[in-house]
């Protein structure tokens, strides 16, 4: 029979148990016994392939989320950037404008202009003046979610649209660049409509209608130094 | 939780205790093949049980005494095999030789420092293994491996009063075992 009893530990049970705890620093091989288990164990996650791994609910769902956000970051890309307006567009503002449709107002000045696009835009950019032309009306517009003024006139005779928009929220048209007279514009042209196109300041301006773009872009010179 | 996540935390959670679950297997047994099977099973039960296992609790107590109820079932299953009595818990206590050896003889009683320094692991263990078992597995767990007499007796699930005289025996043992090897090879006088 055992008796349960504390016993004070003596120098040679130190001794004793000194020793005995070097074996536990012994080296073991454990490469055999690694084999052993590996082929009683199921795989692990790690040893998987890639492919399937992929498709643990963790994995699937953080993709999911990953895939959500940048799908969320496109979209508000796509929305908050500048708004794209075609030259077929860009026609067919003018070609309404021509037309007196019902959402033009007519004004018979450039400072008539000014007043009722502000009215219905406060943010409209600053009209150049148009000293020897005629003023006919004007309109607000929306592209995308920016808006964009114009103003109708006449050029000898001929209709022209001039519009007007922040760079910053409504991009040029795609056109060609050409040098006309020493300046290099955006030439497009739409349902025969011609259009010249600069930038200066953050505002670009686009001048539209069956003049030449040779006249147009002497047009858009005068303009812009008035 | 699926067997592959059973199998990652088997792996980080049991396997760093490995090489200390093979040492003490080799130690236990008298043959490299049965501590080899020992720690194999030791291992794969501790797989087996590992839901059951609770994660910053004592790791190597739980898989000690998961060794020790293994090591309990082979003996059980060699003595069923040799056709001998079934083991119980009294045939794997302490036997009449640990009541004689507990005294050591004081003509052996040299410096045990000296003396135990002067023999190879493989004789220390040599010595170990002709040790009850009972007190082969004390001496492993409190002095091999460190564990606090709490634990050890957690373990052995055994009063700490017993593990500490089984210890204070084993030691007497083992150092009677190495003084007359000792002498015999004529280290001591």
């Amino acid at each position: 029979m055992e008796q349960d009893q504390n016993i004070p530990e003596s120098s040679d049970d130190v001794a004793i148990s000194r020793r005995l705890r070097q074996l536990s620093s012994l080296p073991v091989d454990t490469s055999g016994l690694e084999a052993r288990l590996r082929a009683s164990l199921p795989p692990r996650r790690a040893n998987l392939p890639g492919f399937r791994s992929l498709f643990t609910p963790m994995r699937a769902l953080a993709a999911s989320i990953l895939i959500l956000v940048g799908l969320a970051t496109l979209i508000i890309t796509l929305a908050s950037g500048p708004a794209s307006a075609s030259t077929e567009r860009m026609a067919a503002i003018h070609q309404s404008a021509v037309a007196g449709d019902g959402r033009t107002t007519r004004v018979s000045s450039i400072a008539e202009a000014r007043a009722a696009l502000q009215r219905k835009w406060p943010g409209t950019p600053e009209l150049p003046e148009l000293p020897e032309h005629r003023a006919m009306s004007c309109c607000v517009h929306e592209i995308g979610r920016e808006q964009m003024a114009s103003i109708t006139f006449e050029v000898e005779g001929s209709p022209v649209t001039m519009a007007l928009a922040s760079s910053r929220d409504i991009r040029m048209p795609h056109g060609e660049k050409q040098e006309i007279a020493g300046k290099t514009y955006v030439v497009g042209s739409a349902s025969g409509v011609n259009m010249v196109m600069s930038q200066r300041d953050g505002t670009w301006m686009c001048l539209m209608g069956r003049l030449s773009l040779a006249q147009l872009a002497q047009l858009s010179e005068s303009l812009r130094d008035n | 939780m699926d067997t592959e996540q059973n199998t990652d935390r088997f792996y980080r959670v049991i396997w760093p205790h490995a090489a200390m679950v093979l040492r003490a297997a080799q130690m236990l047994c008298h043959h490299r093949a049965e501590a080899d099977d020992l720690a194999q099973e030791t291992l794969l039960k501790a797989y087996r049980y590992l839901e059951g296992f609770r994660d910053g609790t004592n790791a190597k107590a739980w898989i000690l005494r998961i060794l020790r109820n293994a090591r309990i079932d082979q003996l059980r299953s060699k003595r069923a095999e040799s056709g001998t009595i079934p083991l119980n818990e009294d045939t794997l206590g302490m036997s009449a030789s640990v009541e004689i050896d507990a005294c050591p003889d004081p003509a052996t009683s040299t410096d045990a420092a000296t003396m135990l320094e002067s023999f190879s692991d493989a004789e220390v263990i040599t010595a170990l293994k002709e040790l009850p078992e009972e007190i082969r597995v004390t001496l492993l767990l409190v002095d091999v491996e460190g564990m606090d007499h709490a634990d050890a007796a957690a373990v052995l699930e055994i009063p700490v009063g017993t593990v500490k005289s089984r210890a204070h025996r084993g030691r007497a043992m083992l150092r009677t075992s190495l003084a007359s090897h000792a002498k015999e090879l004529r280290l001591i006088r």
